[in-house]
């Protein structure tokens, strides 16, 4: 989904459109050094919208694209492994991966 | 001997700053936190704090004066309030980046409009983002401690990053209370080993500055050398 507004943010809708998924990845280009989700702003956003959904999906957020780095397809396709092991694992190993440099770690 | 004075917020985080031994306070007037400049000051010209007391025109100048004074080493201090917190807002992530442990006082207070002058904490949470260390005070005592505990941490080699030490405006920038002021050799002993042994300060002594006249008698001897003498 993409969020044409963050504020005021659709929390209501977020919470509708979300509810029925069982991870969902939170792809970001800003951070917040020292934060409760260790760096995705709008995870923690995402994450409150979701708290009164009955079966709330496992959340976690993707940085791509920090000082303009370019944000490839292989990318994605990370992602969507990271979020679909951490569904099949019934929980997510962190609130924060760094798109483009973990994968050049791993 | 630790002592007990009655003390304001503002009071208590001057009084912090004079035993951290400050080399450079950069100032600009905006309500609540100015009482902490106002003290600071009068600590500077009475000769019981030997520091550069720069006023800034404005609180961008301010956040740019001690970014400097920190790159060149020096333990600096500085401050605001409400809508002079954002106007400084670009210089937060430069000094963050270069990891230098400036410390900045925030007494809260709204946002512009309508110009209020009310406590809340809208002005340092709209900066929480900068890569700053952030805390709040709750009491006279606490604001003290707080200033001490900052420079500690921020100043320590493994973080080095720059400090917020928040109190709500008025509440506890302006309400006396009883604060417990430690011996300055406590201070001494306690907080100051860190700046020492980082490999990016060119500081020789954290406690003061080994070997150097104090900055007042620099100062005249520099003027009196010199043909023409300043106005201060």
């Amino acid at each position: 989904m993409k969020l044409r507004f963050v504020r005021p943010f659709p929390t209501t809708q977020v919470a509708e459109s979300l509810a029925k998924f069982k991870g969902v990845g939170v792809v970001e280009t800003s951070t917040s050094y020292g934060g409760s989700m260790r760096g995705g702003n709008l995870l923690v956003e995402v994450r409150a919208a979701l708290y009164d959904v009955p079966k709330r999906p496992l959340t976690t957020s993707f940085m791509a694209g920090l000082g303009g780095d370019a944000v490839t397809l292989k990318d994605f396709y990370w992602m969507a492994e990271i979020l679909t092991n951490a569904v099949k694992a019934g929980r997510v190993g962190k609130t924060v991966y760094w798109a483009g440099l973990e994968q050049a770690v791993a | 001997m630790a002592k007990e004075m009655t003390l304001s917020g503002c009071a208590a985080s001057a009084q912090a700053v004079k035993m951290a031994k400050v080399d450079v306070i950069c100032s600009y007037p905006i309500r609540p936190y100015t009482a902490a400049m106002m003290e600071l000051a009068k600590m500077v010209a009475e000769g019981e704090l030997d520091a550069e007391f720069i006023h800034g025109e404005g609180e961008h100048a301010q956040l740019s004066v001690v970014y400097g004074a920190s790159a060149a080493g020096a333990r600096t201090f500085t401050g605001s309030s409400g809508v002079g917190v954002t106007y400084a807002m670009e210089v937060y992530s430069p000094i963050s980046g270069a990891r230098l442990p400036v410390q900045m006082m925030i007494a809260d207070r709204a946002l512009d409009p309508p110009g209020d002058f009310g406590s809340e904490h809208t002005d340092a949470m709209s900066c929480r983002d900068q890569g700053w260390i952030m805390g709040w005070a709750e009491s006279p005592q606490e604001a003290f401690d707080n200033h001490l505990i900052n420079y500690r941490i921020g100043e320590d080699p493994r973080v080095m990053l720059p400090q917020f030490v928040c109190q709500d405006g008025y509440f506890v920038s302006h309400i006396p209370g009883k604060v417990l002021i430690p011996d300055q050799a406590q201070v001494d002993a306690t907080r100051l080993s860190s700046r020492n042994s980082s490999p990016t300060t060119r500081r020789s002594s954290s406690s003061s500055r080994a070997g150097m006249p104090p900055r007042r008698a620099m100062r005249s001897s520099i003027c009196e050398s010199g043909a023409s003498r300043p106005a201060w």
